[in-house]
């Protein structure tokens, strides 16, 4: 991967540049060696785009030709999640399960807890089975909340189905393009569990730090 | 209230299978002891991203953030978030972030315009800032520099920053991205409301039968809204209806009943005939109780051009772009025009429509009911039909037995509906028409205003409403709703900042457009991009990066990472990002957020608001109170004897008087609300950066943050913007302005619920807002009775017509290109595509089009074609059956990707009364690359 690794480099230039008042000074000044790298960022090397802004020639063929995964679901590897119950990404092919309509929608074909263990799918979680909105009502004139907005209380609705706010699978889970990262990420994701990295318990820590006033 | 919670409980478990438990939160000592198990610190946030306001949870742990998840206390989006909202801890965390200033040099060290970046300090960078500010404002006057504000600033830094420019260098060229995005909404509200944003809030969702979604994406682009709307929708298939309009198929088509794909600009004609619809064909739904009580019917110039540059021969324009330039003067009118337009006495012999009144763009009058009858007479279904079918491949009587269904449930007695709109509308030619005509509708049939009902403009951005339209940080804005143009609004601003009378400049500053322009014509030498990126954004972008690389003038961008506005930037600046402040954004429903800062910023990135007090302290009151000559010639007063007088000295630093005044001070740093939290203005932070002046940065020592937000606060109480004080926000997810006696206000302008309306006195409604609200009275034509009526409490009900695009297809660019966002990346992607799983997601813009359009060319899916218009080219890979299906004749490329910079091929029209560009409507011709 060129780009990355010269994505990288640049990167370990803005880094010397940052390390304290003293490096600083060196790297600004008087250190020669690292002088002599510094000096030379030019702006088509700044960014991912490393062609002029001027001029698209080879600007697009430098696009890799990452499409999605084509592994079909059920064979495919899942993804970790990026953090503590972080919403998983789409580790198959999707492109014949899409798009999801009122009158269709296949991911519950798979991802319903009592297929997905029999099938290898992710199962839907706790939460999506759950409606945390407080139920309003307009009747005769008069407006009614179940609780006040202003309160900072959490509701919970247990619906025995899936909460139709979470109809559209796609809105939190993508399917991947098989591509490097276009910049690396230094994010650290932590997780409370071993299993945290493959399943969900925010069920269980949803409330955890929400503090009511 | 009328029911208590008890009643309410028993009735929602009858109803409803669910099982319903209000939970009291835990304790805080259980959260604690969690806590202290795991080592992390949730605390309450606001997601970086869109309008729709999205609490969010943040764990950190040792100085980084470790994860995210959806506050399930935040009324908005209780607990969900979209696939954006779930990373925005990692974008802050790409391993290109900016971590010291950079400064264009030769070998010696010197500024050099067109040398290579280097590492400078920070010190170094304020310097070179200030010398070249100082040569463009000595040389040019207050109109020789220019601010590229955003929707994106937070509300101090947009605050601190307006009043930098506007109290302390006397220029108003301060606009933001904003403009881009809701000045259309914006100028609708004014023009119509006489006040800005909303009367309605999102619980309107939960309470309406019918959801209209004009130009808004909402699945993709207000995806938790969208959720919301899905979960009311599948709840009640059968009475809830949601109707989709749109220029191409989308994720928002699929979850819809009716589905319009309408011809570009054409909305206008379809308001039109839902209007009359309701006029002609069935008068009795018209709700005339509230609209004698509440309305005055108006109308304005049509001839009014398209926001380009008024000399249509510019030296810059390639000949290539003079046959659409040249439509800002003169047009042939179409055939559907000379339709539209013949109460104006165009015809065939007469076709060519003179702009003449592109000056007076905004002007309207008060017309009679039967001349706004006779305005909408020609759009019945037949024309509206053939004017707006979008699809080629759609049979015309299919197409319009859904024109006359969707009115139909428009019209429909006691079937409450909501019209959500956001760029479709908004970036317009006749973006602001197309607003007012909105509020026609739902006006006609009074369903406005009250619970479930209403027209209700979306915003894009995650502070457009809070930072851009509150504060102001617009050419010719004040905060709350206020102008520079009024003088009583300059000397009320002079008083609540306590500078003297006449201090305040009372021209309209350029608006974001015309800052590009004013670059390109030398007459702004001296630009700071602030939180946004306008050299990816603004249309047209070829003549932009000339101006910006080739031409004598100083650009600085502050950023957190090097977008295509750093790249093209003399110096860049490196900023703290999202949580590494403190801050606070206001979204669509008027709700006010705060969060507290998390960690400390990455290497030596500071926030902006810490760049503006440190730049102000660069600048003398001798230096920019003294008299000032504009560019028109407009002499300001020199107002340093009056200074004097209020106890200011010339040599007093625009810092001392404006931001760390004795009122600042008294804002002590040792504060409850200050928590754990790091706060690197007010303390400084572990990282000792070397400062401005070359010293370690240890903070200012008193509460900044809380002092610009209870000074920007006093423009708004008793106003009808009223906020409630910094500590409150720390304590609640947000509050809808105006919070009166504590309470927000859900519905505005229903006496019910609106504070304000009640102290109108004028019955069930009061459209209090004071804007605009005395005007002339004629006919369709002209304003005939130049004297002014009051017209106090009332809202207008305009007449516009149909009018088309500057710029239709033709043989030689046979394609409309629209523009937009996709749910994943975030506006110019410079911070999504550096979160691997939004890249991967969507790693490229498309061009999305049409198979039979890609056979017509001969490419296949994932074939590169070059999209060319007038004014530049780009080349993208072509996708026929993904997320978004153009008709036959469009193409749909998103503006995320900066190796597809669709801004390039894109048309710098604007509509001429918001001055918003229209990004959804130019010519191109697609050809296999």
């Amino acid at each position: 991967m060129r780009r990355f690794n010269k994505l990288s480099l640049i990167v370990s230039v803005l880094l010397i540049g940052s390390t304290g008042c003293l490096k600083k000074e060196a790297v600004a000044d008087t250190n020669n060696s690292q002088k002599v790298q510094v000096k030379e960022i030019k702006a088509e090397e700044l960014s991912y785009r490393n062609k002029s802004l001027s001029s698209e020639d080879g600007v697009a063929e430098a696009i890799p030709n990452a499409d999605y995964g084509k592994d079909v679901a059920g064979t495919s590897k899942k993804i970790d999640r990026a953090f503590d119950n972080a919403p998983p990404m789409i580790p198959h092919d999707v492109a014949d399960m899409l798009p999801i309509t009122k009158t269709s929608n296949m991911c519950l074909d798979c991802h319903m807890p009592e297929i997905a263990p029999t099938v290898g799918a992710t199962s839907i979680p706790k939460t999506h089975f759950t409606n945390f909105r407080p139920k309003v009502e307009y009747k005769n004139g008069n407006f009614a909340r179940e609780v006040d907005d202003q309160a900072g209380k959490v509701v919970k609705h247990e619906l025995g189905e899936l909460y139709q706010g979470r109809f559209n699978c796609t809105q939190c889970h993508a399917p991947q393009a098989v591509a490097d990262p276009l910049v690396e990420n230094k994010f650290q994701g932590a997780f409370r569990n071993n299993t945290g990295k493959a399943s969900s318990n925010l069920m269980n820590t949803i409330n955890e730090g929400v503090v009511a006033e | 209230m009328s029911i208590s919670r008890r009643d309410f409980l028993k009735s929602a478990a009858a109803a409803s299978v669910a099982s319903t438990v209000g939970i009291s939160l835990p304790a805080k000592l259980q959260a604690e002891s969690q806590n202290a198990e795991a080592n992390w610190k949730w605390d309450k946030a606001v997601c970086r991203f869109c309008g729709t306001g999205c609490g969010i949870m943040v764990a950190t742990k040792d100085d980084s953030i470790v994860a995210v998840k959806g506050d399930p206390a935040a009324p908005v989006n209780r607990g969900l978030n979209c696939i954006k909202g779930y990373f925005n801890a990692k974008i802050m965390y790409g391993a290109d972030r900016l971590k010291t200033p950079l400064l264009r040099v030769d070998e010696n060290g010197n500024f050099k315009k067109d040398g290579n970046f280097k590492p400078v300090s920070w010190q170094r960078a304020f310097d070179e800032m200030e010398k070249h500010f100082k040569s463009a404002y000595n040389e040019l006057g207050p109109t020789g520099v220019g601010i590229f504000s955003s929707g994106q600033h937070t509300i101090h830094e947009g605050y601190a920053m307006l009043k930098l420019a506007k109290a302390g260098w006397r220029t108003n060229n301060i606009d933001p991205n904003a403009r881009h995005c809701m000045a259309s909404a914006v100028a609708g509200f004014m023009q119509t409301f006489g006040i800005d944003e909303p009367s309605g809030c999102y619980d309107d969702i939960e309470l309406t039968d019918t959801i209209v979604t004009w130009g808004a994406n909402m699945a993709e682009m207000h995806p938790i809204l969208w959720s919301r709307v899905t979960d009311r929708k599948l709840t009640n298939p059968d009475r809830v209806k949601v109707i989709n309009l749109s220029t191409y198929t989308n994720r928002t088509s699929d979850l819809a009943d009716i589905e319009i794909i309408f011809r570009p600009s054409t909305d206008l004609a379809i308001w039109n005939y839902i209007a009359r619809e309701i006029v002609y064909n069935s008068p009795q739904s018209i709700d005339w109780d509230f609209v004698n009580k509440n309305i005055v019917f108006t109308t304005g110039f049509a001839d009014i051009g398209y926001g380009m540059r008024e000399e249509v021969n510019h030296a810059k324009y390639k000949p290539s772009e003079l046959d659409t330039a040249k439509k800002q003067k003169e047009k042939e009118l179409t055939d559907f025009e000379l339709v539209s337009l013949k109460y104006l006495g165009y015809d065939q012999k007469n076709k060519i429509m003179e702009m003449k009144n592109s000056g007076k763009a905004g002007a309207h009058w008060i017309i009679g009911f039967e001349d706004f009858k006779k305005g909408l007479q020609p759009y019945d279904l037949d024309y509206t039909a053939r004017v707006s079918k979008g699809d080629p491949n759609e049979d015309l009587e299919s197409y319009k037995k859904k024109l006359k269904a969707m009115a139909d449930l428009y019209i429909e007695k006691n079937r409450k509906v909501v019209s959500f709109w956001t760029m479709g509308f908004n970036q317009h030619t006749r973006g602001t028409w197309v607003n007012e005509q909105s509020y026609m509708v739902h006006f006609l049939l009074g369903k406005q205003a009250k619970p479930g009902e209403g027209a209700f403009s979306l915003t894009g951005q995650p502070s457009a409403c809070g930072t851009a339209r509150e504060v102001g940080t617009f050419s010719h804005r004040l905060p709350a709703d206020m102008v520079v143009a009024n003088p009583k609004h300059r000397e009320h601003t002079e008083h609540i900042w306590e500078i003297p009378a006449t201090t305040l400049n009372p021209k309209d500053g350029s608006h974001i457009v015309q800052i590009m322009r004013d670059l390109e014509d030398s007459k702004i030498k001296w630009a700071w991009v602030q939180v946004c990126n306008p050299w990816q954004d603004t249309a047209n972008a070829n003549h932009w990066i000339k101006t910006a690389r080739e031409m004598n003038n100083f650009i600085i961008t502050s950023d957190g990472y090097p977008g295509i506005s750093a790249k093209v930037s003399d110096l860049i600046l490196p900023s703290a990002m999202i949580y590494e402040k403190w801050g606070a954004y206001g979204n669509a429903e008027r709700r006010t957020q705060h969060w507290k800062q998390q960690v400390t910023p990455v290497g030596d990135a500071m926030p902006d608001l810490w760049q503006y007090l440190e730049f102000a302290k660069r600048f003398k009151l001798s230096e920019v109170w003294g008299e000032k000559k504009l560019a028109d010639g407009t002499i300001l007063p020199s107002v340093l004897e009056e200074a004097k007088k209020m106890g200011y000295k010339p040599e007093d630093s625009l810092f001392d008087v404006l931001f760390a005044n004795k009122e600042a001070k008294s804002f002590k740093a040792e504060d409850p609300i200050m928590g754990w939290n790091p706060n690197t203005e007010v303390n400084g932070d572990k990282r000792n950066v070397i400062g401005s002046d070359g010293q370690p940065w240890k903070g200012y020592g008193f509460f900044v943050h809380k002092y610009l937000w209870e000074d920007y606060r006093k423009f708004g109480l008793g106003h009808g913007h009223d906020l409630a004080d910094f500590d409150t926000y720390h304590k609640v997810r947000g509050l809808k302005w105006p919070v009166v006696d504590g309470k927000e206000t859900q519905w505005r302008f229903n006496a019910k619920y609106d504070p304000y309306a009640r102290k109108a006195n004028n019955g069930d409604f009061a459209f209090y807002g004071d804007a605009m609200k005395k005007l002339a009275t004629g006919d369709l034509t002209k304003p005939t009775n130049p004297e002014e009526v009051s017209i106090k409490n009332k809202a207008k009900i305009f007449f516009r017509p149909f009018m088309e695009a500057p710029e239709l297809p033709t043989a030689d660019y046979p394609f409309w290109l629209a523009t937009g966002r996709v749910l994943e990346h975030w506006h110019s992607g410079t911070m999504t595509m550096r979160v691997p799983e939004l890249y991967r997601a969507v790693p490229e813009a498309l061009c999305y089009m049409h198979p039979q359009d890609a056979e017509k060319l001969g490419v296949k899916r994932r074939e590169f074609v070059w999209v060319e218009s007038r004014r530049g080219k780009v080349k993208a890979r072509v996708e026929l059956n993904g997320r978004n299906r153009p008709p036959v004749g469009l193409v749909y490329v998103p503006w995320f990707d900066e190796r597809v910079y669709i801004n390039k091929v894109t048309l710098d029209a604007t509509c001429p009364i918001s001055k918003q560009t229209d990004y959804k409507k130019c010519a191109v011709k697609i050809s296999k690359a």
